[in-house]
């Protein structure tokens, strides 16, 4: 569904953020990025949907080149950005407006979820809150039901029911004809939401993989004796590692300490997941 | 479905630009008729209730280019900024049906307006004069092929792309910085016109301006040299042809606005 080749990017000619960057991704995953403060989550993202432009390389999504912004790209992809922007309108109104833009759109489905996140569909959009804005767009942009979904940082905002309100929704919504992309760093807001990690790390996506091929590779729990740790850190529980899974058990995935892990340049690691 | 122009599309953007954009523009239309009513009133007023043609042309003229160039500078305010560049960028149609309806809100719509506006205004305040014998209160005839005022249909479209293309050239303060780029053109175009016609008459130049007629002198006489009707008529194509580049330029510099 999205192919990236040898993509090169940056503001600036001299420093780039991309060094000929490869990727793909499929429908029917929920794809979480993560990246340190600047390493271009939010960049990568407006790649993928034609809102900056490669030096280099292609990025196309169902057989578009994003960079062209061509209708028939745009009415398949929604774009949820970190900072929203809602015009002087009711959210029926806003329907009213927007919504035949996009074929797939569904209203009952909008409606449903506005009143699960609680929000007034009769008040000025540009009235709400900041959190309730950010609810009004996830609704409207799960409910246009485009085969690809784009968030960067979708949780920012949004209180603590909203959060596992939005993981519940999220999950709902996924469907085997639709990629969802959603870049935090918010790691635990994708606990229980994601099924593929994506990390993006010295110009290169140095991770993607779903957590069940991750599990399969490394294991993650606290420190015990007789295994072979690869990295570890401290917390009030204890000490937290990841060691390599020798015997095909199951650990859940601890996010945060593997993006640590590969984030302080820990090869090895990063070799085992290649 | 065309992927450049589909006349639903189309409608329905223009549509979508007019539900969010119409109490701004309602608030526009408002402050310009306070402007017709405060300047045109106050004319009638010291002339005994008597609005000169003079003063109805001189006024049309310097007013349209000049709320145009207002009202066209905001027109793509929203590409600057990002929280609002995202949701318009990303909207489902084509680069050229968002240009097009830009352009038909700030030229078309706007010239409309704002012809409709004048004459709704100074109706009212002649129709609150009166005539004194031989000296008939009347309306402006844009087309009176003795007056000028059609030629603020000329300066319009000149404005109006340079501003057009000034609203995407630059992220904020479209209109500071259009109106300054105009005038720093218009400055260094002024500063080189005359060595260029100095190399090209061996006679001293007392004075020229771009686009106009070339005084030369002797020391003892002078001569104003007029050009021929043929190149007035040039000047004009190149005029329409520099309009339509600009317009032209600012359509691609949308096709190539990042955020």
């Amino acid at each position: 569904m999205i192919k990236i080749s040898n993509l090169t990017f940056g503001y600036s000619r001299k420093k780039t953020l991309f060094q000929n960057l490869n990727l793909q991704m499929q429908e029917g995953h929920i794809y979480g990025l993560l990246g340190k403060n600047g390493a271009g989550k939010s960049t990568l993202l407006k790649n993928i949907a034609g809102l900056v432009f490669p030096q280099k390389g292609l990025c196309e999504v169902n057989g578009y080149n994003a960079s062209k912004r061509l209708p028939a790209f745009l009415q398949d992809l929604f774009f949820i950005p970190e900072e929203v922007y809602m015009p002087s309108l009711t959210a029926k109104q806003f329907i009213n407006s927007t919504a035949h833009f996009y074929p797939a759109f569904n209203e009952a489905q909008f409606n449903k979820m506005l009143l699960e996140f609680d929000v007034p569909n009769d008040s000025q959009l540009n009235k709400l809150s900041f959190g309730q804005q950010k609810k009004v767009m996830i609704a409207f942009g799960l409910s246009t039901n485009t085969s690809l979904l784009i968030m960067d940082e979708p949780t920012n905002g949004l209180d603590i029911p909203s959060k596992s309100q939005f993981r519940k929704i999220i999950a709902l919504a996924l469907t085997e004809n639709r990629c969802i992309i959603i870049s935090t760093h918010q790691v635990r807001d994708l606990d229980n939401l994601i099924d593929t990690l994506l990390v993006v790390h010295n110009k290169q996506i140095v991770l993607n993989r779903s957590l069940d091929e991750i599990s399969e590779r490394l294991t993650f729990g606290l420190a015990t004796t007789g295994t072979a740790v690869l990295y570890a850190e401290e917390s009030v529980r204890g000490t937290n590692t990841i060691s390599k899974n020798t015997n095909g058990s199951y650990s859940k995935v601890d996010m945060e300490l593997l993006f640590n892990a590969i984030t302080n340049e820990h090869q090895t690691i990063t070799e085992i997941l290649k | 479905m065309n992927q450049t122009f589909n006349l639903n599309r189309f409608a329905a953007l223009f549509k979508k630009h007019t539900v969010e954009n119409y109490k701004t523009y309602l608030m526009s239309v408002g402050v310009l008729a306070g402007l017709f009513i405060l300047f045109m009133g106050f004319a009638s007023f010291t002339n005994n209730g008597f609005l000169l043609l003079g003063f109805q042309e001189s006024f049309f003229i310097i007013f349209l280019p000049l709320a145009g160039s207002i009202f066209t500078s905001l027109t793509f305010a929203d590409l600057g900024d990002k929280k609002k560049a995202i949701p318009t960028l990303t909207l489902p149609a084509s680069h050229f049906e968002k240009y097009l309806v830009s352009w038909l809100y700030s030229f078309l719509i706007f010239q409309l307006l704002y012809v409709a506006l004048f004459y709704l205004i100074a109706s009212i305040i002649i129709s609150f004069g009166h005539d004194v014998p031989g000296r008939e209160n009347v309306l402006l005839d844009l087309f009176d092929k003795d007056r000028v005022a059609r030629m603020a249909f000329v300066l319009y479209p000149i404005i109006h792309a340079i501003m057009f293309f000034g609203a995407i050239y630059f992220e904020k303060l479209h209109f500071i910085k259009s109106g300054f780029a105009f005038f720093i053109g218009i400055f260094l175009l002024g500063l080189i016109n005359s060595p260029i016609m100095a190399s090209m008459i061996d006679h001293k130049i007392v004075g020229t301006t771009i686009f106009s007629p070339l005084t030369i002198t002797d020391g003892k006489s002078y001569w104003t040299i007029f050009p021929p009707e043929i190149q007035t008529q040039i000047i004009l194509v190149v005029i329409a042809i520099l309009v339509v580049i600009l317009w032209a330029s600012a359509y691609f510099r949308l096709k190539e606005k990042e955020v």
